[in-house]
């Protein structure tokens, strides 16, 4: 216990020299605590709408009301659960399918490496967004339609890089000397293969958050998303489509549009700087 | 009958320049308690051999000849019920300073893992059995804490030594346990080991280039080259009587302490390619004394004297002149 928490102090005193990577901790843990304590932090129910629409923003209303008289803040607040959410299942799958994939073909290596990977560049070809669009389209609208159309196609770069470093780990000669204790292929894959790089593990997964968050508010804008649970791509879709951009509703627009920027830059500036921790210690 | 017997032993490397045959029939008893040394250069099949006794061998495969332990046939085995051999009753021990220690699991932890596969026990336990057997390798048990690389490299061969001590088997390979570690910590190690072989009557196949070293460490020596033994004896017979010219030249090229030798002559030459070994005695494009015989035909098995064995055509008559 004790030496876990050391691991955790010396990792934060080298992670917290990279200004980017702090900024980017302040933002999310900001930001994840507003959403996760949504009913303490929304002025009013998102669901109301008792409030007369399109009033820009004043004392009563921070950020205003929407075309039905919905407060926007509080209406942000709620949506940032949904793509939270959906961002971060999406990545969990992408992640899960990913590295086992990636695991199996780099270490198993042969033709399983070879079926394994034709399929991967199959994947890796296909022109995402459009075949998301078909996806969701066919299967109908809604957050698991997102989230399973996003899995479908998101895992091949990422099996790609599990791959590459895990032909590297199984040269080591620890697995090797596991081979001499008598251990299997899926024993030495899953304990002494896999914690090798669990650190790229989870840095790409946080990178993978932030592409699924930016995957789902698009398809979400283009009218893809599940109108009942409004995501912040949700909330822009439904502006598009009443008009706040004819009416100079400005402040419909900006505050999802500026909490997506933000939640994907404290992701991605997190991912990086993980990335380049593990990156280091492997390199020791 | 013998703890281990290896009979004829052929191993073969398939590669893209052809066909290695790192091994060319090689026989070798192992008693127990006994421990015997295997040296020769890079390349002439001491790693093959500890490698084809654990069938670990890699792009390639044992294609002749028998291995048996107690008398039970290894080589039929099915891989499952060979891995209850490997590390149960043949143990190897790894160069740790090579990475033989999975950097992201403690010592402990690592220990503790090996000894469950194979040993139903509590965790506890095994954990109890990590730290005993830390100390019987002199380290501090509290070590089992440590991430291997917070060890230093002798450290980290003890904790490897004493992974491979912990179910007690009944035949330890040690591959180079003491490569890139300083001539101190060496000499540390190979009395410790002699030691705990002694303690808990180990047979040990010692695999070292360093014939100084196999000397301080084993009761017998087996010379090999190009994939064949050449000479095998115990010890003090070897390194006093050598009888093939390639032991002879092995003795020359290492500095003696004690005796007036004062020029090292080095053996001219490289291994040979094994894909293509030469003729008749593998070693003859090397020889000083080499004869015709030596290039058109195999030496055989010649006994000196007792379990004193040579393979060379002339290896009486040059005892003679001696």
């Amino acid at each position: 216990m004790r030496s876990e928490l050391r691991k955790i102090d010396r990792f934060w005193r080298v992670y917290k020299k990279r200004k980017s990577a702090v900024a980017g901790l302040i933002i999310l843990t900001v930001l994840v605590t507003i959403i996760v304590f949504a009913p303490v932090f929304s002025p009013y129910d998102p669901d109301a709408k008792d409030a007369i629409p399109f009033t820009p923003p004043g004392s009563e209303h921070l950020l205003g009301t929407n075309d039905i008289g919905v407060d926007i803040l509080s209406e942000m607040i709620y949506a940032g659960r949904v793509s939270l959410i959906v961002g971060i299942t999406a990545a969990g799958i992408v992640v899960f399918i990913g590295s086992l994939i990636g695991l199996f073909a780099g270490f198993l290596g042969g033709w399983v490496d070879e079926i394994l990977m034709r399929i991967t560049d199959i994947v890796i070809i296909l022109p995402r967004f459009p075949l998301m669009i078909v996806m969701a389209a066919y299967l109908g609208p809604g957050v698991w339609t997102i989230i399973f159309a996003y899995s479908i196609v998101g895992w091949p770069s990422l099996t790609r890089q599990i791959r590459s470093q895990i032909l590297s780990v199984k040269e080591a000669s620890f697995i090797e000397a596991s081979r001499a204790t008598g251990a299997g292929n899926i024993r030495i894959m899953f304990t002494h293969v896999l914690p090798n790089i669990q650190g790229i593990i989870i840095a790409n997964g946080v990178m993978e958050i932030m592409f699924a968050i930016l995957t789902e508010a698009g398809l979400s804008f283009l009218g893809l998303g599940d109108p009942t649970q409004k995501s912040w791509g949700v909330m822009l879709y439904f502006a598009q489509i009443q008009g706040a951009f004819l009416r100079g509703a400005w402040w419909w627009i900006f505050p999802p549009g500026i909490c997506i920027a933000l939640i994907s830059c404290s992701f991605n500036y997190i991912g990086t700087a993980l990335n380049d921790l593990f990156g280091l210690k492997l390199g020791k | 009958m013998s703890l281990l017997s290896i009979e004829n032993l052929k191993t073969h490397y398939y590669t893209d320049s052809g066909v290695v045959k790192a091994l060319g029939g090689v026989d070798l008893i192992l008693e127990k308690g006994e421990s015997v040394g295997i040296a020769g250069e890079s390349g002439c099949g001491k790693s093959t051999l500890a490698l084809s006794l654990i069938r670990l061998i890699k792009n390639g495969e044992i294609i002749h000849g028998k291995i048996r332990l107690e008398g039970q046939s290894l080589l039929e085995l099915p891989e499952k019920e060979f891995n209850r051999i490997r590390w149960n009753r043949i143990s190897m021990i790894s160069q740790a300073a090579m990475g033989g220690l999975n950097p992201v699991f403690t010592i402990g932890t690592q220990i503790v893992e090996g000894i469950l596969q194979h040993r139903k026990m509590k965790k506890r336990a095994a954990m109890a059995l990590a730290r005993e057997l830390l100390r019987k390798v002199e380290i501090d048990p509290d070590m089992v804490k440590n991430y291997p690389h917070q060890l230093s490299g002798g450290m980290k061969q003890r904790a490897m030594i004493a992974m491979a001590l912990a179910l007690e088997p009944d035949v330890v390979i040690a591959d180079e346990p003491t490569t890139a570690l300083d001539v101190v910590i060496q000499a540390q190690i190979i009395k410790m080991l002699r030691k705990l072989q002694k303690e808990m009557n180990l047979s040990v196949l010692f695999i070292s280039h360093d014939l100084s070293i196999l000397a301080q460490a084993c009761d017998r020596i087996m010379i090999m080259y190009g994939g064949k033994c050449m000479e095998s004896g115990d010890t003090a017979t070897l390194f006093k009587n050598p009888q093939h010219p390639y032991t002879r030249a092995l003795i020359n090229a290492f500095p003696d302490l004690k005796s007036r030798r004062d020029k090292l002559t080095g053996l001219p030459g490289n291994t040979p390619d094994m894909t293509n070994p030469p003729t008749g005695c593998c070693f003859h494009p090397r020889c000083a004394l080499v004869k015709d015989r030596c290039i058109s035909e195999q030496p055989v098995r010649q006994e000196i004297n007792g379990d004193h064995v040579v393979y060379c055509h002339f290896a009486k008559p040059l005892s003679e002149e001696n």
